[in-house]
C-alpha cells in the first residue's frame, strides 16, 4: 500500500510540476518578474485548487460508497450538486450584484441540502441504512433540480453564468478562494481517517458491525457530515465537477482493495492527480480556447469507467 | 452466563425467563416468526425490550458498545457478502481489541491464523469471501466469531442451507466452544441436531416460552408435526 501511495504522490508532484510549466504562456521565454507573477498569482493557485478539489471529491466519493454500501454513490447522491447549483442560480436571479459571493452561496447550498437529506433520512427511524440515504438524496436532488430548471426558464439571462458554474473548472481560482476550503477539507480528512477502522466494519452490515462495537448511527452521521464539508468546500470554488467522486473510488479499490484506512490517502492523491491532469488538458488541448475541467473529465472519465466495468466483468469480479 | 427475567418485546415476545450457563449449549427452537431471532437480538442489546437481561450478573444495557462486543459474539441468520479476503473478514473479529488505529498486533494475527485453522479453511485464507461456497462462508464467519474471543457465542440458525458435512462441522465447532467453557446459545430448526448438542432447550411458541428444560424427552415433539422413532436405542425425529 505504501508503495502505491508513494507512486501516486510522485505522480501528483510530477503532474503539478507539469501543470505549472505548461500553459498559454511559455514560461521559459519570460523574464523573471513575469514568470513570478504567472506562477504565483495564476498557475499555482489554479493547480493547487484543482488538486484540492480532486482530493476532496474523490475522498468524499470513497466515503459515501462505504457509508451507503453502494458503488454508484457519488457526492451528487447527498445533494451536493443540486444544493450548490440551486443556491448559485438563486443568487444569480435575485441578488446578481452579489456575484462575488457565489462560492459562499454554493457552499451554503451544498451544506443545507446535505443537512436536509440527512435530517429526513435519519429522522425516518433508528435504523438508517445506505439505501434510505440514497433514496432521500435522489428525492431532494430531484426537487432542487426542478427548482434550477424553473429558475433558468424564468430568468434566461442567468443561464450562461450558471452553465459556467455547472460545468466546473478552475479558471480564475485565487489564493483567497482556497484558504478556508483548504483548512476545512483537511480537518474533515483527519476526522475521516480517524474513524476509518470503524467505517471498514460497515461492509458487514449494521447488525454485525454493531456487535463488533461500532456505534453505526453515530459513525454514519459523522462520516456524512465530514463528506458534506469536503464536497461543499470543493464545489464552492470549482463548480459542479462530476465523475471524480465516482470514478476515483473504483480505481483505488482496484489498486488497494476495500480497506478504507488505505483508500482515503489513495483517493486523496489519485483524485488530485486526475483533476490536475484534466485541468492541464483543458487548458492546453485547444489553445487559446480553454475547456472546463469538468468536460475533459467526463470525456476521459466515462470511457475509462466503462473500461473498468468491462475488465471486471471479464475477471468475474463484482463491482 | 446469561440470565433473562420477564423479557418482553412489544408484539413479538412475552414474559420470557431463562438462564444459559457457561460450558453449556442452549438451543432455541420454534416455528418461523415465533420470535427466536428477536430473543437473540435482545441478548446482544440490538433491540429495545422490557424486562432484564443479565450477562455475568450485570444488566446488558449497562455495558458500553465495545465492552459488550468483548462479551458477546453474534452470527446472524443471513450473512453479508463483502468483497474482502477470508483472512481480512476473520480479522474483523479482532475489532473490539484493536483500539483507535485498527492495526492488528502480532498476537491478533496469531489468533486469526488459529481461528482459520480451527474451521479448516487454512488453504483458502486469501480467497475473496465472494468466491466461497455457502458452507465455507458460514465457517469463515464462525472463525470471525472465534476471533472475537468472547465468553458468550450466539448463532442464529448456523446450519441453515448447509450440506450434512458442513452442518456437522459447525455443530462440532459449537461443541468445542462448550468444552472451552463458553456460553453457547443457538437457534436450530433440526430437532435431531438439537437433541445431539443441546444441554438446555427453549421452545418459543408465538412469542412465549412454552418449554424450557434439560430433559430432552419432555419436548412436545408433536408441536413440530414430527414422529419419534427409536433407531438402535437412539431417538430420531422425522
Amino acid at each position: 500500500m505504501l508503495k502505491k501511495f508513494i507512486l501516486l504522490l510522485i505522480l501528483l508532484i510530477l503532474s503539478i510540476a507539469l501543470a505549472l510549466c505548461v500553459g498559454a504562456v511559455n514560461i521559459f521565454a519570460c523574464d523573471k518578474d513575469t514568470l513570478y507573477t504567472i506562477l504565483t498569482t495564476i498557475r499555482l493557485p489554479r493547480v493547487l485548487g484543482a488538486a484540492l478539489c480532486g482530493a476532496a471529491l474523490a475522498t468524499g466519493g470513497t466515503i459515501l460508497q462505504c457509508v451507503t454500501q453502494n458503488h454508484l454513490s457519488a457526492p451528487s447522491v447527498i445533494g451536493i450538486n443540486s444544493g450548490a447549483g440551486f443556491a448559485v442560480i438563486l443568487t444569480l436571479c435575485f441578488i446578481p450584484s452579489l456575484w462575488m459571493l457565489l462560492p459562499v452561496a454554493a457552499f451554503l447550498g451544498a451544506i443545507l441540502s446535505c443537512a436536509l437529506i440527512m435530517g429526513i433520512a435519519f429522522g425516518t427511524g433508528k435504523k438508517t441504512g445506505g439505501s434510505i440515504i440514497i433514496l432521500c438524496g435522489v428525492a431532494v436532488s430531484s426537487m432542487l433540480s426542478a427548482g434550477i430548471s424553473f429558475l433558468s426558464l424564468r430568468y434566461p439571462d442567468v443561464l450562461s453564468s450558471y452553465t459556467a458554474f455547472s460545468v466546473g473548472g478552475f479558471s480564475g481560482t485565487g489564493w483567497r478562494e482556497l484558504l478556508i476550503p483548504c483548512i476545512i477539507i483537511h480537518i474533515a480528512l483527519i476526522v475521516l481517517q480517524a474513524i476509518s477502522p470503524k467505517l471498514n466494519l460497515l461492509c458487514l452490515g449494521d447488525e454485525m458491525a454493531s456487535t463488533l462495537g461500532v456505534n453505526v448511527r453515530s459513525i454514519r452521521i459523522t462520516a456524512l457530515i465530514c463528506t458534506s464539508a469536503l464536497c461543499a468546500c470543493a464545489v464552492s470554488f470549482a463548480g459542479l465537477l462530476g465523475f471524480v467522486g465516482l470514478i476515483v473510488p473504483h480505481i483505488v479499490r482496484r489498486m488497494a482493495g476495500n480497506d478504507i484506512r488505505y483508500n482515503i490517502p489513495l483517493s486523496y492523491t489519485a483524485g488530485a492527480v486526475l483533476c490536475v491532469l484534466s485541468d492541464l488538458l483543458g487548458r492546453t488541448l485547444f489553445t487559446p480556447t480553454e475547456l472546463p475541467c469538468g468536460i475533459i473529465m467526463a470525456f476521459i472519465g466515462a470511457p475509462f469507467f466503462l473500461y473498468l466495468l468491462i475488465a471486471r466483468r471479464y475477471k468475474g469480479d463484482r463491482m | 452466563m446469561i440470565e433473562c427475567k420477564n423479557l418482553s418485546v412489544k408484539g413479538i415476545l412475552r414474559d420470557i425467563s431463562f438462564k444459559a450457563n457457561a460450558a453449556e449449549i442452549t438451543v432455541i427452537i420454534g416455528k418461523n416468526g415465533s420470535g427466536k431471532t428477536t430473543l437473540l437480538r435482545c441478548l446482544s442489546n440490538a433491540v429495545g425490550y422490557k424486562g432484564e437481561v443479565f450477562i455475568n450478573n450485570k444488566e446488558v444495557k449497562c455495558y458500553g458498545k465495545n465492552e459488550l462486543s468483548r462479551l458477546i459474539a453474534l452470527m446472524p441468520q443471513s450473512l453479508p457478502l463483502p468483497d474482502v479476503s477470508l483472512r481480512r473478514l476473520v480479522g474483523f473479529g479482532r475489532a473490539p481489541y484493536t483500539g483507535f488505529s485498527g492495526r492488528l498486533s502480532l498476537e491478533d494475527n496469531k489468533i486469526i491464523d488459529s481461528a482459520i485453522q480451527a474451521v479448516g479453511l487454512g488453504n483458502i485464507a486469501d480467497r475473496s469471501i465472494t468466491l466461497l461456497s455457502g458452507g465455507e462462508r458460514r465457517l469463515a464467519y464462525f472463525a470471525m466469531l472465534l476471533c472475537q474471543s468472547t465468553p458468550v457465542i450466539i448463532c442464529d440458525e448456523p446450519t441453515a442451507n448447509l450440506d450434512t458435512e458442513h452442518q456437522k462441522a459447525i455443530l462440532s465447532l459449537l461443541c468445542k466452544q462448550r468444552e472451552l467453557g463458553k456460553t453457547v446459545i443457538c437457534v436450530l430448526h433440526d430437532i435431531n441436531q438439537t437433541v445431539e448438542i443441546a444441554d438446555r432447550i427453549l421452545l418459543i411458541d408465538s412469542g412465549t416460552l412454552s418449554f424450557y428444560g434439560t430433559e430432552l424427552y419432555d419436548l412436545p415433539v408433536s408441536h413440530f408435526g414430527l414422529t419419534e422413532y427409536d433407531c438402535n436405542g437412539k431417538k430420531l425425529y422425522l
